[in-house]
């Protein structure tokens, strides 16, 4: 789609996260056995036929742009389509949050005075959200509406919401108010659902405006201005969920075992795309017991597996039991190991016979590279 | 561009009547094997590792769908600046044009695609083949022989002999006099329908070829005999590891079963060499509450609620609550409906299997294929 350019912004760092982006930013936490938190948004922009499109990294670039490359499985690469990683991560003032830092915009500058004169609207989407959402039709309604901003919100949201969440009110299409989840838990589960549409515009003009007012959050200028713009919501209908919490994390992981969701996410018209590998297909062996899981290329199962996501090239071996977990890639669970109620990041190595039990609540986390 | 040290060139050109059904709307090297791959990869990730980046691939035979998988060449990471994959169909210029008539035939219609890149050595693959081999290695014991050929060898059984061109070697791997599928094999080195020649003894034996009006234009048949013949300097390559040639339903379906094997005959999961493909962009797999898997090998984006045991399955395949699938390879997007039973057969791209419907038998020595 022409006229449109699309953002992923560098969501603030997760404090419930920390073992798991300590390392990497938050793009590229790896979820669903072969994905990364990013991929959602990047297709859901890709699949509405966006093709201009910029990622603002965070100070940890290594494995965004390992992942991102030229953008070619995101159909990214060619000539007429445009991948850009922009800076971000800067300034962020100490212990406030900032959503929508516009800080990563002024930093961008050249990106945003280079895009084309056509463009109308900017997409801006969040990169810990996962959903398979029709954007198209959240433009049509945009433009339908004449609006100056449509922001993109899940009713009735059943997951776990940090403090810093906008939660809204809403009524008639329109954004009636706009807070913080921590002011008003106990009323909302109306959740921003980190995706808006914005005229090029008004954004640049905000842009221009941060530099004599100072107010770095662009929800918290929407909100200053709610009743001088006309800004309209738009409801998200299916699965979406943000991942701002290990809980979170898990909860999602497990719900990707439900076969309604899958569907949703991965078998529908708009696909979910990501870096591809040259892995071989998963090996069974004679003595493998699986059921209800994911499980990736490039693994190898010897065990028992149950409710579990085995990522791409990790080894299980014999008499291994896992139950209710989330195996990163390149993990190896050596012989007669139980894990249960667990989220073991990339290249963990667990040795023979261990035992690894967290709970459905607190799931246990293995750090990346850990030998236990 | 010019002037490469060996450029390979990559006979894709066959109908595989042997395979029957399988190829009917696909020429062989574009047929699936081993669950995500399709047996051309073999050839193109050993041409990778091997340091050969330049690859005319001669096809003909139903070409649309080698011609879509193989793209730029990306796949194999052979897309690069000035070299890289290159589809050679045949082409009419001035004085007209004609099918590729064998082998060498096909060869010697493209001299103008090597003379482009007018390399030392060329070296001949067939795009049915399933192996690792490192031809650089190939190419350094050529260069060491100072070989105007080198045709990599194997020991085959005894029974299998006549199957293939036998090399009769002379001191020093050196090859005295070549039989092309023997009935009374003298020895038990086959040719593996591998050869590395050095280009200006190619380009002038091809051109010979072709004028003369009784040669069936086949490097087994005509080229190597002609060159022996003439006293060229023509030297066995001894290869040791897993090859096959999959030419037939029964080589194939062995060959992949071969994966499933303890022996691990065939490693797919070695770092070594890794076998590239043009991976498809779909989820995990996923495997319902109901499901049993074993000895098996499942791709991306199958969606599994019956039994499978010592299957392979590749992408995107479905398998129904109490179906069961045995000893048997599913294509892409083969959907096996609730309590069918399938054994022992190979089933082609897109086919849907309808409920509680049984296909093959475990204990038969026939293969059922249904494409």
């Amino acid at each position: 789609m022409k006229h449109l350019v699309g953002i992923i912004i560098n969501s603030p760092k997760q404090k419930d996260l920390e073992l798991m982006v300590r390392h990497r930013s938050i793009h590229t936490v790896p979820i669903g056995g072969k994905y990364r938190l990013i991929d959602f948004s990047l297709s859901n922009i890709v699949n509405s036929g966006i093709s201009k499109i910029g990622v603002i990294g965070s100070y940890m670039y290594r494995s965004l742009v390992d992942h991102l490359g030229s953008g070619e499985e995101w159909n990214l690469s060619s000539k007429s389509n445009d991948l850009a990683i922009l800076h971000g991560g800067k300034n962020i003032k100490i212990g406030e949050i900032t959503r929508i830092n516009l800080q990563d915009f002024i930093d961008n500058e050249a990106f945003f005075t280079k895009v084309s004169s056509s463009v109308e609207d900017v997409v801006l989407c969040g990169c810990n959200i996962i959903c398979n959402f029709d954007l198209k039709e959240a433009i049509k309604f945009h433009r339908e509406n004449q609006a100056d901003i449509t922001m993109v919100h899940k009713e009735d949201y059943t997951g776990e919401l940090s403090d810093n969440e906008a939660v809204m009110e809403v009524m008639d299409h329109k954004v009636t108010k706009l807070g913080y989840s921590a002011d008003r838990r106990a009323q909302s589960h109306n959740v921003y659902a980190d995706m808006m549409i914005i005229k090029k515009e008004l954004l640049q003009n905000i842009i221009e405006d941060v530099k004599t007012t100072g107010e770095i959050d662009l929800l918290d200028v929407i909100t200053n201005n709610l009743e001088n713009l006309n800004i309209f919501a738009y409801p998200i209908e299916g699965y979406f969920k943000i991942i701002n919490s290990r809980k979170s994390y898990f909860d999602c992981s497990m719900e990707l075992l439900h076969a309604e969701i899958q569907r949703e996410i991965f078998h529908g018209e708009r696909k979910i795309y990501t870096k591809t590998k040259d892995n071989h297909p998963a090996i069974y062996s004679v003595n493998s017991k699986i059921k209800n899981s994911l499980v990736a290329s490039g693994t190898i199962i010897n065990g028992s597996v149950e409710n579990a996501i085995i990522s791409r090239e990790a080894i299980i071996e014999e008499g291994v039991k896992i139950k209710n977990s989330v195996i990163m890639q390149n993990c190896v669970i050596e012989k007669d190991t139980i894990i249960v109620n667990a989220i073991l990041d990339k290249y963990v190595r667990v040795t023979s016979g261990k035992v690894l039990v967290g709970t459905e609540k607190e799931p246990l986390m293995i750090r990346k590279d850990s030998v236990i | 561009m010019n002037n490469q040290k060996c450029i390979a060139m990559l006979l894709a050109g066959g109908q595989g009547s042997r395979l029957k059904n399988l190829t009917v709307n696909n020429a062989k090297p574009g047929v699936m094997f081993g669950g995500k791959y399709r047996i051309i990869d073999f050839s193109l990730s050993n041409c990778f590792h091997s340091d050969i980046f330049t690859v005319g691939v001669l096809t003909q035979y139903k070409p649309l769908l080698l011609n879509r998988y193989i793209g730029n060449g990306s796949s194999w990471a052979l897309d690069k600046i000035d070299q890289g994959v290159y589809i050679l169909p045949p082409y009419v210029d001035k004085q007209g044009g004609n099918w590729y008539f064998g082998t060498a035939d096909a060869v010697y219609q493209n001299l103008a695609f090597m003379d482009m890149y007018n390399p030392e050595y060329v070296l001949i693959l067939s795009g049915d083949h399933i192996y690792k081999m490192d031809y650089a290695k190939m190419l350094k014991y050529t260069i060491e022989k100072d070989a105007d050929l080198t045709v990599s060898v194997m020991e085959v059984e005894w029974e299998e002999a006549s199957r293939f061109g036998i090399t009769n070697l002379g001191e020093d791997m050196r090859i005295v006099t070549f039989d092309e599928k023997p009935e009374k094999p003298k020895n038990n080195m086959a040719s593996m329908g591998i050869y590395i020649f050095r280009w200006s003894i190619l380009r002038e034996a091809l051109i010979r070829d072709a004028n003369d009006e009784s040669s069936d234009h086949d490097f087994g048949k005509n080229i190597i005999p002609m060159l022996l013949n003439e006293n060229k300097s023509i030297f066995a390559y001894l290869f040791e590891g897993y090859w096959r040639d999959v030419g037939t339903i029964e080589s194939y379906y062995k060959a992949n079963m071969d994966l499933l094997s303890d022996s691990k005959e065939f490693d797919l999961s070695s770092k070594e060499m890794r076998i590239y493909s043009n991976n498809r962009n779909s989820q995990p797999h996923y495997i319902g509450e109901c499901a049993n898997i074993d000895n098996s090998l499942i791709c991306d984006g199958c969606l599994i609620e019956g039994h499978v045991t010592h299957s392979i399955l590749s992408y995107d395949v479905t398998v129904g609550k109490n179906a069961v699938i045995k000893d048997s390879i599913l294509f892409n997007k083969v959907v096996v409906e609730e309590g069918a039973v399938i054994e022992k057969a190979i089933i082609g791209e897109n086919i849907r299997i309808e409920k509680n419907k049984k296909i093959g038998n475990e204990n038969s020595e026939e293969i059922i294929v249904i494409a």
